[in-house]
């Protein structure tokens, strides 16, 4: 078999396939709008605004189960139905986390990091060391960003709610992050928003400076896990993506 | 040109849109296997590489590092979608030699290509259709050179073993007339 066979069959295979009219259109109008989305201030940003509000309204009546519940189906319906690259973290993972630690699959996961590396290395004065569920690999927000630098290409945005409930300011910078590691012990914009437990020297390490959403369970991998289950369309990048991809596999 | 394109023009980046537009759809149509599908991920990669084109080193060939991106699409979204058609789902075809008339010796490769798994189809891809280099296929699949050399090697051995001696034996003969 010599290599111009090989090149003829995979020529046989994408015969007579040609891109569709039109297509360097669409891409300058994608181009166009993701440009827009990035610059647009976070109060011109209808569906930013819609999730401060909701987030306000939970805060406002406590931090009970059925808000919870009530929150996570709005915004899930709310957000889902918007645009399918937004996924809304689900408020309360628990169910999911419960099921995922009788299967042994807690603690395999490790670190992941969706968003543009520009928006993450926005965040780097701001991050903690991460601590994730027990027996999960135990890495800095430093590290990962760092890698992610060097090896992602930005991919994906999810909108975090602990800027929100921390009262910190909403920037555009900031939008888009999700850096994992929302064990309970960990957020400190959470700890103070809900009163979730927390050690004195967590605290220390992560109060004011962590990034984490506000569920304050679980942690990065199911939730991300639970937005792949949930269909949200996600890609993962860096130095462990596919490792990180086989083990959402794993629980899809 | 990529410079250019660093620099904001989005004509410069037209052209590289215009000058790849047409392999990077075919690759993902070889991936995917499904036009709509393909298109869709294709438009989405030189969105992506737009937005990122200031990652892209000016020194290099652009095409191993736009090809990443777009295979990485393809790949993510294929599993996703569980469109991945496994070995079991190819069709059985008539191979060259059952006697049924002529046969199309480029369909016969094409189908042992598609019985391979991506992780050596892959690399086959970017080696002959793209004529990539080595380093250029292992900066295209995020891997080291030596697993892409590896690679390679064991996947033009599951294709021969696809094809058979005779089958090969065969095709080469065609080959030989045309």
């Amino acid at each position: 078999m010599n290599d111009e066979m090989v090149r003829a069959g995979f020529e046989h295979g994408a015969e007579e396939v040609v891109p569709p009219k039109g297509m360097w259109k669409r891409v300058q109008q994608e181009i166009t709008l993701r440009e827009a989305a990035q610059a647009t201030p976070w109060w011109r940003n209808w569906r930013r605004v819609a999730v401060a509000a909701a987030m306000l309204l939970v805060v406002g009546f406590g931090v009970t189960p059925q808000a919870r519940a009530s929150l996570n189906e709005i915004l899930t319906i709310f957000m889902g139905t918007v645009d399918e690259k937004v996924a809304v973290i689900p408020w309360e993972a628990n169910a999911y986390l419960d099921r995922a630690t009788a299967e042994g699959k807690v603690g395999k996961m490790d670190l992941i990091l969706v968003g543009s590396p520009e928006q993450a290395a926005a965040q780097t004065g701001m991050a903690a060391p991460l601590l994730t569920a027990e027996g999960a690999t135990l890495r800095s927000t430093q590290a990962v960003v760092a890698e992610a630098l060097g090896e992602t290409r930005g991919e994906y945005r999810m909108i975090t709610l602990s800027y929100l409930v921390s009262g910190e300011p909403y920037t555009v910078e900031r939008e888009g992050l999700f850096v994992g590691g929302a064990h309970r012990a960990y957020g400190g914009s959470a700890v103070t928003a809900f009163g979730l437990p927390m050690d004195a020297e967590q605290a220390t390490k992560a109060k004011g400076k962590a990034l984490c959403y506000a569920a304050g369970t679980g942690e990065s991998a199911q939730t991300v896990c639970h937005a792949v289950k949930d269909g949200f369309r996600l890609t993962v990048k860096g130095p462990n993506a596919k490792q990180v991809e086989s083990l959402i596999d794993q629980v899809k | 040109m990529i410079r250019r394109a660093q620099s904001g023009d989005r004509g410069a980046f037209g052209e590289l849109f215009q000058a790849y537009q047409v392999k990077a759809f075919r690759t993902a149509y070889l991936i995917t296997r499904d036009r709509h599908l393909a298109e869709d991920m294709t438009q989405e990669a030189f969105v992506r590489a737009y937005l990122a084109i200031k990652r892209c080193d000016p020194d290099r060939p652009f095409a191993p590092w736009f090809f990443r991106i777009l295979i990485n699409i393809c790949r993510t979204t294929v599993e996703r979608r569980g469109r991945q058609v496994s070995v079991a789902q190819v069709p059985e075809e008539p191979t060259v030699d059952d006697g049924l008339g002529p046969i199309d010796a480029r369909a016969v490769v094409w189908r042992a290509l598609q019985r391979l798994e991506p992780v050596h189809r892959d690399p086959l891809m970017l080696r002959y259709y793209h004529q990539f280099t080595d380093p250029e296929i292992a900066e295209a699949l995020d891997l080291p050179l030596g697993t892409v050399k590896s690679r390679l090697h064991k996947a033009r051995k599951l294709l021969e073993e696809q094809l058979g001696p005779a089958a090969e034996r065969d095709l080469a003969e065609k080959e030989a007339l045309s």
